[in-house]
């Protein structure tokens, strides 16, 4: 069980307060998977990122993101410095001068926008479809990449789809994200109809869940997660009474939400009764302890002059995401899970910037030309380009069933919410509220891809990249109304 | 210290209602193509006679207890609910409180969050045997000790499902814990198994209610006592009922609605209404998160809260002196900020407001932080909070429009030229009903101090003249002193606490007619929170439900 036994944050704080970094998967790991398994194939495996933040900075056209040369040998920016110290510039391509075409007239484009800025790319970026015209909306009008793979490459798997977000607060007015603002992945019913999927926020509940039923190497820590799943079962056995005896008092109405609760209390059964098979390379991860403190909403920028909070707007989005990530690539070891979709920082990212690049400004403000501008907004895309890279490093460094890395049967792809240069709303150039100039990330050995490259991607559409990814994992179809491969 | 003093301004029972309610109503559904708006219910029309209204009920789809009221459950079930752990439990959009039912659609990441923390919270408990003894209530003779386990299944059942626990149920229970206190060899593991069970229970998850069928009335039922004790205990405390309740419940006391409505009397003297009261005005208010240091925030959430609990609770004064009050409640750092003179306390403590605009909430920190993220836009934020959350307003941007952005400003421009760009074409239908009111109180910041000139911009000198439909005012007195001779504002909160009480946001025509019968009930405007309480409690809607189709 947890908590007892030393974790995986207090090793990090250390002794005398120190954090200190260690390889997780290489140090941290208990010697679990005895039993090797060989197969001639691996799955593949997808992983789609999202970053709420675009590079520009209002009115200016210097640029720390886009390298200056196209080609393998190009010069590793400050907006990708991470795929350096990551040691990954060889296992990623970038693209840069992606378009996401934006609705002019009253007519969106296939693939495009609404013309408002904000919360308006997630749905076309994600789903391929063109949104609604004049209309707000963060959701998308057809499945997601994630959700139209999953269904055709999760076969048994326990989680179809691995839903998380890093950030999990929003830093202004009542600090929640909720609903469609806070969530990524859309999964379309037999009837057409779309249903969002909320994300796991805690990476400590997504630890709990990935590995319930896997027992530890050693024999009183095996004996004791055994006794553990058998009171955890006992307990699920009443519960599943209780909830069927509810259900036969209830009306209609209160039935079907029942319903709707019983059948995730019936997956959860599963699980526990389950008993995960190990193969490979597959471990069962150190517990990640207990999540970070959620941080406060951000004092307001009043402009120059006024105090910014140092205290306020970070929820230790770095360390969650480690976390996030280590269980990514653990539970694509450990097939639990063939797909996994990372929100990384909500759309219109109010995220402190000061706690992990000193600015006195949040990631949205940033773009606007708040402290440390262009060069703050280059640290932002940093930040994003540093989680795939993590992600990349470790799927390379663990062996697959096939002999291969984990990496080389996986096709990974992050996008942003917009680029830098024309606002339609505003009518100026070199804008944050863009849709020209963006970039993207892909990576992965899936489907024969190599890398190592930036290439202009010439106006394409930013979601080639998923499509790209797509046909890397096996799955042929267009994204929605973008059916154009990144990769050509 | 307790303030004393008398209710300024207080006019009980000559209070005019705004005559022009009906026409503004109309004005604004009518207003510039930028803009729609409607008010709730219809207009409150105080003495008013004729037939005897028919019942009328609410209709409440099953609620799940949100993350406060989860969290004071599992306080009250085990004595220590775990804040660091409650991010398992899913977050509650506010519209604008946190307890609407249609934003409760049961999820994966809601059934396995509740049972790592029943997991937690039972560990947490089990290895503090003093907190164990306590909340089992008998010491097991030996691993298997049936009564022990039993009473323990009993008395912890009723408390978590509010509700005896029916006798099956207990020797099912009572069962699976002596399984495995058997395996174990261990008592307290097998009482684990009850405490976990019990807290992943739908029906201490869920506010079942099943009640009795009404004759005539298909999909109507009439509570049982059970359910009015939960009902009851969460709207007046925000906790589920406690032994004293349940105890009341179990002698029929709350069987009819005088019933009810005395105990919700009784309810009302104790702390956890102040409490409760505080957080309902809050959430309608919109200031349960500051953009302020911790401290500073802190001293603001108190600073109203204090008001709140003081007037309308401890004092019982009518609803309305929440806006009259000629004086506050800070504590030294926030009397700094405000220029009040320093309490000499780190706890809220009443000081006069003195000369000045400040009166009442409208002029405390927190209503002022309503100032958006730069102060630039302050007006527009601040009169976008009085007309939707004092007024409940319904003020939202068109389908298919889009606002222009604002443009840089230029050297000599002050705000009201730089917002100047929306009041003209489309945007002005909104605008002018938006700008003019935050304007009012741009002689304060968003932190609540006093500004003369912008920030920034020493040339520009504020004057802090707003307007409201038409009648002008200055400062936070001004507006409130407007408020107050505006029905709409006493009708929004009645709106609001009835939304609250029913857990959902948005009103039907049969809401809109409860709405009426409860204005009926109620004297005139100048009525206390505990009266308010005391008609709902025991009208129709409160003691009925209308179960969904």
């Amino acid at each position: 069980m947890r908590g007892r036994v030393m974790n995986r944050r207090m090793l990090l704080r250390g002794a005398c307060g120190v954090a200190v970094a260690l390889p997780f998967l290489d140090a941290m790991v208990p010697a679990f998977g005895r039993r090797v398994a060989r197969a001639d194939t691996a799955p593949k495996r997808l992983a789609v990122m999202w970053g709420g933040i675009s590079y520009g900075s209002d009115g200016r056209a210097e640029d720390f993101v886009v390298p200056t040369t196209t080609g393998a040998s190009y010069e590793t920016t400050r907006g990708l410095a991470p795929l350096d110290s990551e040691g990954v510039k060889d296992r990623v391509t970038v693209f840069s001068n992606l378009l996401l075409p934006w609705e002019e007239g009253g007519v969106v484009p296939p693939g495009g926008r609404s013309a408002p800025y904000h919360y308006n790319t997630m749905g076309p970026l994600f789903s391929g479809m063109r949104g609604p015209a004049g209309e707000r909306s963060g959701a998308p009008r057809g499945p997601t990449c994630d959700q139209i793979v999953a269904s055709a490459i999760a076969g048994t798997t326990t989680f179809p789809v691995l839903a998380y977000r890093v950030q999990p607060a929003g830093y202004v007015g009542t600090n929640e994200i909720g609903g469609d603002s806070g969530a990524l992945s859309w999964s379309q019913a037999p009837d057409g109809t779309l249903r969002r999927v909320d994300p796991t926020v805690s990476p400590r509940q997504a630890f709990e869940d990935l590995f319930t039923g896997f027992t530890p190497d050693d024999p009183v820590e095996a004996e004791r997660a055994r006794r553990a799943l058998r009171q955890r079962a006992s307990v699920l056995d009443l519960v599943s009474e209780d909830m069927q005896r509810v259900m036969r008092e209830v009306g209609p109405s209160d039935r079907r939400r029942l319903e709707e609760h019983f059948t995730h209390l019936r997956a959860l059964e599963e699980r526990v009764r389950s008993t995960p098979v190990a193969m490979g390379s597959c471990r069962l991860p150190m517990d990640p302890g207990m999540d970070p403190p959620i941080g406060g909403a951000i004092i307001e920028y009043e402009g120059a002059g006024m105090p910014y909070s140092v205290e306020n707007g970070y929820s230790s989005e770095d360390e969650r995401a480690d976390v996030l990530t280590d269980l990514v690539a653990m539970a694509f070891t450990c097939d639990r899970s063939r797909v996994a979709s990372l929100m990384i920082t909500e759309w219109k990212c109010y995220m402190n910037m000061f706690q992990l690049f000193g600015w006195r400004s949040d990631m949205h403000e940033c773009t606007h030309g708040a402290d440390g501008t262009s060069m703050a907004t280059a640290d932002a895309i940093a930040f994003h380009v540093k989680q795939l890279a993590r992600l990349v490093r470790k799927l390379d460094a663990i062996t697959d069933v096939d002999g291969a890395s984990v990496l080389d049967n996986t096709a990974l792809a992050l996008v942003f919410e917009g680029g830098k240069g024309h606002d339609p709303e505003g009518n100026t150039e070199n804008s944050a509220h863009s849709t020209e100039h963006m970039v993207a990330l892909l990576a992965g050995g899936a489907g024969g891809m190599t890398h190592g490259q930036h290439v202009d991607g010439g106006a394409m559409h930013p979601a080639s990249v998923f499509v790209s990814a797509m046909q890397a994992v096996g799955v042929t179809d267009a994204l929605g109304e973008v059916s154009t491969s990144a990769m050509g | 210290m307790p303030h004393q003093a008398t209710s300024a301004g207080r006019t009980r029972g000559t209070g005019r209602r705004n005559p022009v309610a009906g026409p503004v109503i109309a004005g604004l559904l009518t207003c510039a193509s930028a803009c729609t708006g409607a008010l709730d219910g219809g207009p409150y029309r105080p003495g008013e006679t004729g037939s005897a209204p028919s019942a009328h009920f609410a209709t409440t789809r099953l609620r799940r207890l949100t993350q406060y009221e989860y969290a004071r459950a599992v306080d009250q079930l085990v004595g220590r609910a775990h804040p660091e752990t409650l991010m398992l439990y899913p977050i509650d959009p506010r519209t604008p409180f946190d307890d609407d039912a249609d934003e409760q659609d049961p999820t994966a990441s809601l059934v396995n969050g509740v049972e790592l923390l029943a997991t937690e919270t039972a560990e947490d408990l089990l290895a503090d045997p003093a907190r164990r003894d306590t909340v089992i209530g008998c010491i097991p003779s030996g691993p298997t000790d049936d009564a022990c386990m039993r009473s323990f299944v009993e008395r912890f059942g009723r408390r978590a499902i509010r509700r005896p626990v029916p006798s099956d149920d207990v020797d099912r229970y009572v069962a699976g814990a002596l399984a495995i206190a058997t395996e174990e060899g261990d008592f307290y593991a097998g009482a684990g198994i009850v405490v976990r069970a019990f807290l992943q229970h739908p029906r201490f998850l869920y506010r079942v209610e099943v009640g009795t069928p009404v004759d005539g009335t298909p999909d109507v039922v009439r509570l049982d006592d059970w359910e009015l004790a939960s009902r009851l205990s969460f709207l007046v405390w925000g906790t589920p009922p406690d032994d004293a309740l349940l105890d009341a419940a179990a002698r029929g006391e709350l069987h009819d609605a005088d019933g009810v409505i005395a105990r919700a009397e009784e309810m009302l003297l104790d702390a956890r209404a102040g409490e409760q009261a505080a957080r309902i005005h809050a959430m309608w208010l919109g200031i349960e998160i500051l953009p302020h240091s911790t401290s500073l925030s802190a001293a603001m959430r108190d600073e109203s809260a204090t008001l709140v609990r003081e007037v309308l609770l401890s004092q019982d004064r009518p609803w309305r002196d929440l806006f009259r009050e000629p004086g506050t409640y800070v504590n030294d750092e926030l009397a700094a900020i405000y220029g009040l003179p320093a309490p000499g306390s780190s706890e809220p403590t009443y000081v006069p407001y003195g000369e000045g605009t400040r009166q009442g909430i409208l002029s405390h920190g927190a209503f002022l932080s309503h100032g958006g993220s730069t102060g630039e836009r302050a007006p527009i934020h601040r009169g976008l909070a009085v007309r939707r959350r004092l007024l409940c307003e319904t003020i939202e941007l068109p389908r298919g429009f889009m606002p222009p952005p604002l443009p840089e400003p230029t050297s000599g421009q002050c705000r009201a030229d730089l917002l100047a760009a929306h009041r003209t074409g489309g945007c002005a239908g909104c605008h002018d009903r938006i700008d003019p009111v935050g304007f009012g109180l741009e002689g304060y910041d968003i932190a609540g101090r006093v500004q003369s000139t912008e920030p920034g911009r020493p040339e520009c000198t504020i004057e802090g003249a707003g307007m409201l439909d038409g009648h002008a005012f200055a400062g936070p007195r001004g507006l409130a002193d407007l408020l107050l001779e505006d029905a709409r504002m006493t009708e929004c909160f009645e709106s609001q606490l009835y939304r609250f009480a029913m857990g959902h946001s948005s009103l039907t025509d049969e809401d809109s007619q409860v709405l009426a019968e409860l204005r009926h009930g109620l004297v005139d405007e100048e009525f206390t929170y505990g009266e308010l309480v005391r008609v709902l409690v025991g009208s129709s809607a409160f003691l009925y439900r209308r179960e969904p189709e």
